[in-house]
């Protein structure tokens, strides 16, 4: 590559020289604009040569103005693309130019800084690109569920495959440390990375509003963006690209830009998918006599008292001839099935760079594999771009979306009566109106009408002022509604139809001014851009439910009975938030060699509270474009190499309103005279502060070999203070607790990604692509009276309260777990240690109870503090909730036509907790009980005297089980290692050949197979280490993910 | 050249900082255990009973704090500033090294789950637990007198450390009371370890009286004994006390008086399954079993009795009492043909504790009627 471009250089130098010598031509002013050839989107920063001599950059957008004389030869080049070259025509004043894609992948793309485009070579900042093409072809309600594995130090986990849900997403590491909910429903609070799209920034936790696990007819609005429309997606990690975006931009930024008209000749684009949702592998039962003979096998092997006698009156066991206990019925098949799902995706786009258009009409439909789950969703996206002259640009988008989901009996992300639905016994009747009890019928029977109504608006324009000087401004307006209907017929809801409604309005309000200016004298590069942003966010919600209607067949309209009206009225997550920012970007490089990049942003936020509504958001970045130098000139191995050093600061308020001015209520009456107190459930605290997130980032990369290997290493240092802490106050004060501003953590860690084009020879590419990040987090600071570690316990005032509970100690990873130590099975029951005080067994807690003791087929648990009794105070910190690695592996293969596309992701170093096998073991513990009875299978319990080296206690003992808790949930037993390596998607196309098909009298047609979620390979004993919750918990009522095969078409009329 | 170099350099820089370890590098602090500022004695007053292992578990809340855990009794003292460690001396004492079932067939088998270990008589386990052993006797220890004047209470503080940090708990008081060698224990005086009387000082004792007494008929009256404290029905007295001085005697005897408190020969009783009465052996020791005599009946034991909260048929309410195993259980019984010739079975039976070692005997004294044997 290098002998190409080096070689016409000192060609045109001579030509150059010569000039001079020649005489005098007309010397005319040529403008035009440089576009990338494909995504359609201006290319800043391409050198224009006249005569072979650099002349000249573009600007931000695209545009350029070169003097020259007729007859010359232009040309146009930007790293990445392979060089254009024309002739100027007499006559001609305007040449516009696509360039296409050349060597090195990395360097050339475009990226987003501040709203405005910049070349990679010219920004020091951190980001990674992903092209349309790696999203496409899997159908996802969500298209973030794509990104996974696909970027270093992008963590994603798909944790649910609930429809229309989203997953967690993080950006280098853990974003906070706050927790919300207990036990299996605890969620870390929703860090979502800020999404722009197209320019405006969007909250993407929409569905969390009323908490990660309550949700209401809400979805991400990402969700509400069909896959096929998005052009790229751009994914912001240091400081230095993201602290433009201010404070909503501390979890990370991700840029989505949708697709633009880009055809001469208008054109369709079909896109038809249809999906097999399949249900993964559910839990073995035993069926029938089956279970009947094995419960009573457990009661006449265990019973202990008058256990034998209560086998006769159990009917359930004993009545075997009653056509009500006569029965196998399969439980989770009622709940569970597979689906068939289609989208259809209709694109119409035309134009040129003068006018373009396009419209995206869309149809999702996910029936999901749960029983009444799904998500539907119609959306229109429409734009259009018309630039009447070169100097004034206007976008205009318009996007609809109407969602539809339907969350069963759950909330979406968990599904608890289907959860435990599945574990009745296979002896009782199937549903049916009369017979199923009203939990089972509640599942199946609900009626649901709810979703989002989505409009959103966008307007762009852009002036050039003087040559090199852009003004633009965009406005947008997004306005959802978000309804939900849901009757309970009687049978369902303890014999009384219920009621429930929401109602609910979120609109937001965004203006950007920019002006940028770009100035070039001789070696000295200048790049200045200034704006200010204004963001209304409004939201109110409210719902009301009538516990009690006439009859099934009365729906509404509803009256009102006070005493039968529940909630009702606006609910907390009401939100009125207005912010304003400036912000500026200054950028100088000398040559395209040294870079230095400013960026500083004020913030002015009404979350803040009144004693300091403003943040400030500086940053710092660096660049060595280290091929530019002279010294790498002969290096020809090298495509280019560059290091960056980055720092800067994010300052985020987070705390809310109510944190700050405290919560005010109606309190009844005094005197016939409404009072309004406050709420004493939190002390408001004036001085809360924002969290601070100062961060620093160093990166390496290079690319040798035009593109035989490209690498991409980062490594940085997050140190994130005044973190929120929810501090419990002693009962003896008025108010239950305060939010303080004294927890601390940081992230530290390494991202690493390698795209090798492996071979590339005649018609056959193989490109693979591996990246990996290593994400530490560490706790550094609490609030000083816990001196050092936090368990966060459900009731703190009983420090001996059973469960899962995460812990926080300082020095280590951030969310711990706080278990029990498991240490095997006791072989016999002389190997149980004796108290040498008492002659007692190691023993429970629970009273002077010989059965409390511990025997031979027992969990060994670890009696920490050496009193010979098992109890809360033995549990010890360890283990560690978020993965330290994560990464993903991907091969893509072209041959002629075909296309053969491998995606997966892994996850290494995680401990999760299989509590899904926990409730599996504890529903032996009732063989009374109307319960499944799930065969232990191949799980290594104990097996006798002598077994020293079972892994699971004795199970079918369920009469001491009920003193032991050997299965308690709180123990090392269920840490499992959760390292996966999945693969995502596997994905073969083939193009139809051009002549057969334009013999069809169409343009392209492509056809693919693809599978999501093929296989997962991890050392995990559940179903799947991915499906569990954010603080790693995989729990019997989550939504399996299913595996899915599409079959699908392109189509281009 | 020099730009190799620059160039070697910087890579060399980059793995230097990549394989230093961002930890050091970055300064982060390290993990430590916990100590909770909370963690504290829920009690912290201990009155133990001299002669018997008392055991306080329980009585630490650690708040979370990483175990297991240092404990240290610092500074023991009296109220007055004396010093007290004489509680701290070191003793052989019996240990369990394995668990008594109350299926052992000789005594050795008993043993050999025991074994001789050097402990101080106040000692704190890992756990904060609090264990004043049953070494400490009332010729070692001053037990609590009535009145406990502050300078005869004992103070010990406890520093607990883990790498964590370490705190002092300051003040926890022991006031050891006398040693009350058997239960039940109504006849002895609990502070002064005399016999017990109605009133401090006064004339008229305290008697123990037999945990059931049924189907006994007055020899005199022919009326049924059912009421072991009335006088009319007649008396039963319970006497556990030692018939010999020595103090490493392992037998336990049980001995009938008549109202003229002559024995009644134990043969009497016979429905009663001598073997079954006590965890008793042969003189020898080396199979269970008794010796009879026309006075008592005797077993080989070992002390305490029971030796170990653990239900078995020798305890209250046997093996399948789960939550018993507290105190040992005798049932010595007859029958006769009463009036009407019905078979009468009269049982007594007594539930007991005996801590200290020796050579024992259970007296139940038939102090006003005798019991009827005969058939009527």
């Amino acid at each position: 590559m290098r002998k190409q471009i080096i070689w016409p250089l000192i060609f045109f130098s001579c030509i150059l020289v010569c000039t001079n010598l020649m005489a005098q031509v007309k010397r005319v002013t040529v403008k035009g604009t440089v576009t990338d050839a494909v995504a359609k989107f201006p290319l800043p920063g391409a050198t224009v040569s006249v005569a072979g001599k650099p002349i000249t950059a573009t600007g931000p957008d695209g545009r350029y103005t070169v003097t020259m004389g007729e007859g010359e030869k232009i040309s146009f080049k930007s790293l990445g693309y392979a060089e254009q070259e024309f002739t100027l025509k007499p006559g001609q004043l305007t040449i516009d130019v696509q360039l296409k894609e050349g060597a090195g992948t990395q360097m050339k793309e475009t990226v987003v800084r501040g709203y405005v485009r910049r070349t990679r070579e010219q920004t020091a900042g951190a980001s990674t690109i992903i092209t349309a093409k790696e999203v496409q072809d899997n159908p996802v309600s969500n298209v973030e569920q794509l990104l996974q594995g696909k970027v270093a130090g992008l963590n994603i986990q798909n944790n649910t495959g609930a429809p229309g849900q989203r997953g967690s997403v993080n950006i280098r590491g853990l974003s906070t440390i706050a927790t919300t909910g207990t036990g299996d429903a605890t969620f870390l609070q929703p860090t979502s990375p800020l999404y722009v799209i197209d320019g405006v920034p969007l909250d993407a936790d929409k569905a969390a509003d009323q908490g990660f696990d309550q949700q209401g007819p809400g979805v991400s609005p990402l969700s509400l963006i069909p896959q096929e429309d998005i052009a790229s997606m751009e994914i912001l990690k240091d400081a230095s690209a993201t602290s433009l975006y201010g404070s909503r931009g501390a979890y990370g930024v991700i840029l989505i830009t949708t697709v633009r008209g880009r055809s001469k000749i208008p054109r369709i684009l079909y896109t038809s998918n249809y999906v097999l949702r399949d249900v993964p592998k559910l839990r073995e039962t035993l069926g029938g006599v089956s279970e009947r003979s094995f419960k009573i096998g457990q009661i006449q092997q265990y019973g202990l008292g008058d256990d034998r006698y209560r086998i006769t009156n159990t009917p359930f066991l004993t009545d075997s001839l009653n056509a009500f206990y006569n029965n196998s019925t399969n439980w989770q098949d009622i709940f569970y099935s597979t689906r068939f799902n289609m989208t259809h995706n209709l694109n119409l786009d035309g134009g040129d760079d003068r006018f373009n258009y396009k419209v995206n009409l869309k149809y999702l439909g996910e029936n999901g594999i749960v029983e009444n789950t799904g998500f539907d969703n119609y959306s229109m996206n429409m734009n259009m771009q018309y630039k009447p002259t070169t100097r004034l640009g206007f976008f205009g988008q318009v996007r609809t979306a109407l969602g539809r989901n339907r969350s069963g009996s759950g909330t979406g992300v968990l599904q608890r009566i289907v959860g435990d639905s599945g574990n009745r016994s296979t002896l009782l009747p199937g549903p049916s109106f009369l017979l199923a009890t009203s939990d089972v019928l509640s599942s199946l029977n609900i009626r649901e009408t709810s979703g989002p109504k989505m409009i959103a608006t966008n307007v762009n324009a852009n002036y050039e002022l003087i040559p090199n000087l852009n003004l633009s401004t965009q406005s947008s307006y997004d306005y959802t509604t978000e309804t939900q209907d849901r009757f309970l017929p009687s049978a369902a809801n303890a014999q009384f139809a219920q009621i429930y409604n929401f109602y609910g309005y979120t609109s937001v309000l965004y203006n950007r001014n920019n002006i940028s200016y770009i100035k070039s004298l001789s070696k000295h590069n200048f790049f200045l851009n200034v704006f200010d942003e204004i963001y209304v966010r409004k939201q109110q919600q409210s719902s009301t439910r009538i516990e009690r209607t006439p009859n099934d067949q009365f729906e509404g309209p509803l009256g009102y009975d006070g005493n039968l009206s529940r909630g009702g009225g606006v609910l907390q997550s009401f939100f009125d938030l207005k912010s304003a920012s400036v912000a500026a970007a200054f950028t100088y490089d000398y040559d395209k060699k040294y870079i230095a990049e400013f960026t500083y942003r004020i913030d002015g936020n009404s979350s803040s509270g009144q004693e300091n509504p403003f943040t400030r958001n500086p940053s710092l970045g660096l660049k060595w474009n280290i091929n530019k130098e002279a010294f790498a000139e002969n290096w020809k191995w090298l495509d280019y190499a560059d290091l960056r050093l980055t720092g800067g600061q994010t300052i985020q308020p987070v705390g809310l309103l109510v944190d700050i001015y405290g919560r005010y209520v109606p309190t009844g009456f005094y005197n016939n005279q409404p009072r309004v107190g406050i709420d004493f459930g939190r002390i408001p605290n004036p001085l809360l502060k924002p969290k601070n997130q100062v961060q620093y980032n160093f990166d390496v990369d290079f690319g040798i070999k035009n593109g035989l290997i490209e690498v991409v290493y980062d490594t940085y240092y997050k140190n994130i203070t005044s973190e929120l802490f929810l501090t419990g106050l002693d009962n003896t004060l008025a108010f239950g607790s305060y939010q303080s501003n004294d927890a601390a953590f940081v992230n530290y860690g390494h991202e690493l990604s390698i795209t090798s084009r492996v071979i590339k020879s005649g018609k056959l590419t193989w490109t693979v692509q591996v990246n990996g990040a290593l994400n530490y987090d560490v706790l550094t600071k609490l609030p000083a009276q816990f001196n050092g570690q936090f368990i966060e316990l459900d009731d703190p005032g009983n420090p001996n309260l059973a469960g899962q509970f995460i812990a926080k100690r300082v020095g280590r990873n951030a969310l711990s777990n706080y278990l029990y130590q498991n240490n095997g099975v006791y072989s016999t029951t002389a190997d149980v240690p004796v108290d040498p005080v008492t002659g007692l067994r190691l023993r429970n807690a629970s009273a002077n109870n010989i059965l409390s003791s511990y025997q031979g087929g027992d969990a060994k648990l670890l009696d920490a503090n050496g009193d010979y009794v098992i109890d809360a105070r033995d549990r010890q910190v360890g283990g560690n909730t978020q993965p330290l690695v994560t990464g993903g592996f991907s091969n893509t293969w072209i041959y002629g036509p075909f296309n053969l596309n491998i995606y997966s992701s892994y996850t290494a170093v995680r401990s999760i907790l299989n509590n899904a096998l926990a409730d599996r073991m504890l529903l032996l513990s009732n063989p009374y009980g109307t319960n499944a009875v799930p065969p232990a299978g191949n799980l290594r319990v104990w097996n006798g005297p002598g077994d020293a080296t079972a892994q699971y206690a004795n199970v079918y003992n369920y009469a001491h089980e009920s003193y032991m808790a050997n299965f308690r949930k709180d123990q090392t037993l269920w840490q499992e290692s959760g390292s996966y390596f999945k693969i995502n998607q596997i994905t073969l196309s083939y193009n139809f050949d051009k002549n057969l098909v334009k013999r069809l009298g169409l343009s392209n047609i492509r056809t693919y197979i693809s599978g999501n979620n093929v296989a997962i390979f991890s050392p995990y004993s559940g179903p799947n280490p991915e499906n569990v919750t954010q603080v790693g918990k995989d729990i019997s009522s989550g939504y399996p993910i299913p595996r899915s095969y599409t079959l699908g078409f392109n189509v281009t009329f | 050249m020099q730009n190799k170099i620059k160039y070697g350099a910087l890579v060399l820089m980059a793995t230097v900082f990549v394989a230093s370890g961002c930890r050091k590098l970055y300064n982060l602090t390290d993990e430590k255990e916990y100590l909770s500022t909370q963690a504290d004695y829920t009690r912290k007053t201990f009155d133990p009973i001299l002669g018997r292992t008392n055991l306080y578990t329980n009585i630490f809340q650690p708040n979370g704090s990483s175990m297991p855990m240092k404990f240290e009794i610092r500074n023991p003292r009296f109220g007055d500033g004396r010093n007290a460690s004489d509680m701290l001396a070191v003793k052989p004492t019996l240990v369990w090294q394995s668990e008594y079932t109350g299926l052992e067939t000789s005594l050795a088998e008993i043993e050999a789950k025991r074994k001789l270990e050097n402990h101080p008589m106040l000692e704190l386990r890992p756990s904060g637990d609090l264990i004043f052993w049953y070494t400490a006797t009332r010729d070692i220890i001053r037990p609590k007198d009535s009145i406990s004047y502050p300078q005869n209470v004992r103070y010990i503080d406890v520093k607990i450390s883990n790498s964590g940090g370490t705190r002092v708990i300051q003040n926890l008081t022991i006031e050891p009371r006398i040693d009350v060698p058997y239960e039940p224990a109504d006849d002895y005086n609990q502070i002064t370890g005399k016999p017990n009387t109605t009133t401090p000082g006064g004339r008229t004792r305290i008697f123990n009286y037999p945990s059931g007494l049924t189907g006994f008929k007055g020899e005199s009256t022919n009326q049924p004994m059912d009421d072991p404290r009335n006088a009319a029905k007649g008396l039963v007295y319970v006497y556990i006390r030692k018939f010999d001085p020595d103090p490493n005697g392992h037998t336990l005897r049980f001995k009938f008086l008549n109202r003229d408190s002559l024995p009644i020969n134990p043969g009497k009783f016979n429905q009663t399954k001598w073997i079954q009465q006590v965890h008793g052996f042969n003189a020898a020791g080396t199979a269970l079993g008794y010796t009879q005599t026309a006075e008592y009946v005797e077993y080989n034991v070992a002390y305490p009795i029971p030796l170990a909260r653990i239900p078995t048929k020798y305890t209250t309410g046997g093996p399948t009492n789960y939550s018993g195993g507290d105190r040992a259980h005798v049932e010595f019984s007859y029958s006769r043909i009463g009036f009407g010739n019905v078979r009468e079975t009269a049982t007594l039976s007594q539930d007991f504790k005996i801590f200290e070692k020796g050579n024992w005997e259970i007296v139940f004294h038939f102090k006003t009627v005798n019991p009827k044997f005969d058939n009527d």
